[in-house]
């Protein structure tokens, strides 16, 4: 009951806030991405600035509880996925929240946005067997043959290793997975 | 009438943070296939079933709304959950704000000027855009695991990888595009 409450208050400030910003007008959101006015990415960069350095600053001091963070996994579908959105974000002006509040602001081309997002949302679902078998959703941090100590290359001092073909290039990749797999913030 | 990028941008963080201090991340892509698959079982019941030996409780023969263990599939059963009703509370939010600043005006409320300076004034291509683009934000948002909300205010105010990496593909796709698309200022 008081998740749903709360759903309800920071819901419903979102939206208000989503609006308030212009983020509900595509007119701003398209002149941002043609980096014409610069208003609602100045916006966007100053609230994830403020919320990282509060949020960081509260879990350093410990008045934060880190177990309602959560950290989304790394994949290339993230970037090919990230690009699509960006392609149909500069076309329509809406991306999902924004799209959804437009709507509700009287925005009747956010309704057909809406209308595409949900049929968009339901080819996802046909085709998620044929996208999952593609690789493109395997975590960089799952493949463990990077992480095997035994099975690892490293760089060399001397660098005469580092003469055998491929070996240069395999110890940066392990390097790189130990750089984006290891140390990352806690996620439940 | 909006609000200044130095007050906008207070209000849009703590929202944003108080999200990720009492509840959890903000989100909302995921929220269109609950839907979509409350609509789909209202048609055919067999899409989600109860299933006591899955993670969640529920199952279902579509591999998307069955994965991790039908955590997907449990949200369709049982819409009144924490991320759905945000969505729901978020559309009122804007609603409401709308509605206390006079509302859209008329000419507006079809397509925004940028898309009157550049395509005309004819309202069904402007719809047709908007439907398409909304197709491929939806499938490109799914393929990612998250929008702009979920993946890059809320991963990047994490430090997440990944909100980075959406960020990057977002930017580096969405900002020739528009340059394409629109050449007209408004």
């Amino acid at each position: 009951m008081t998740t749903i409450v709360l759903a309800i208050i920071i819901g419903a400030a979102f939206g208000f806030a989503l609006d308030r910003v212009g983020a509900t007008n595509p007119g701003y959101i398209i002149s941002m991405l043609r980096l014409g006015n610069l208003h609602l990415m100045k916006t966007i960069l100053l609230a994830i600035g403020v919320a990282s350095v509060v949020l960081f600053t509260g879990l350093l001091s410990g008045l934060i509880d880190p177990g309602h963070l959560s950290v989304k996994t790394a994949y290339a579908g993230v970037v090919i996925g990230g690009a699509l959105l960006g392609l149909g974000f500069a076309a329509a002006g809406y991306c999902p929240g924004t799209g959804l509040a437009a709507a509700a602001t009287g925005r009747k081309d956010a309704l057909f946005f809406t209308a595409g997002g949900l049929l968009g949302a339901a080819a996802y679902m046909g085709s998620y067997a044929w996208v999952k078998g593609t690789g493109v959703l395997d975590s960089h941090c799952r493949r463990q043959d990077h992480a095997r100590p035994d099975r690892r290359y490293r760089l060399s001092r001397t660098g005469r290793a580092d003469l055998r073909r491929g070996h240069r290039h395999r110890a940066r990749r392990d390097l790189h997975h130990d750089r984006l797999c290891t140390a990352r913030p806690a996620s439940p | 009438m909006i609000l200044n990028w130095k007050k906008g941008g207070l209000l849009l963080g703590l929202v944003f943070l108080v999200a990720v201090v009492l509840v959890k991340p903000i989100g909302v892509s995921t929220q269109f296939v609950i839907f979509d698959g409350i609509l789909w079982d209202a048609v055919n019941p067999a899409v989600v079933v109860e299933a006591p030996e899955a993670k969640s409780g529920y199952a279902s023969p579509n591999a998307y709304l069955n994965k991790s263990g039908g955590s997907y599939a449990r949200n369709v059963a049982n819409p009144l959950n924490y991320s759905f009703v945000f969505v729901l509370a978020m559309i009122a939010g804007a609603g409401i704000s709308a509605l206390l600043r006079g509302g859209v005006g008329r000419e507006e409320r079809t397509m925004p000027a940028i898309w009157r300076a550049n395509y005309g004034d004819t309202p069904w291509k402007r719809y047709l855009s908007a439907f398409a683009g909304g197709f491929i934000v939806l499938y490109g948002a799914r393929l990612a695991g998250g929008c702009t909300s979920g993946h890059m205010m809320s991963g990047m105010m994490q430090t997440a990888v990944s909100g980075y990496l959406f960020a990057a593909g977002a930017f580096a796709a969405g900002i020739p595009a528009a340059m394409y698309l629109y050449n007209r200022e408004a």
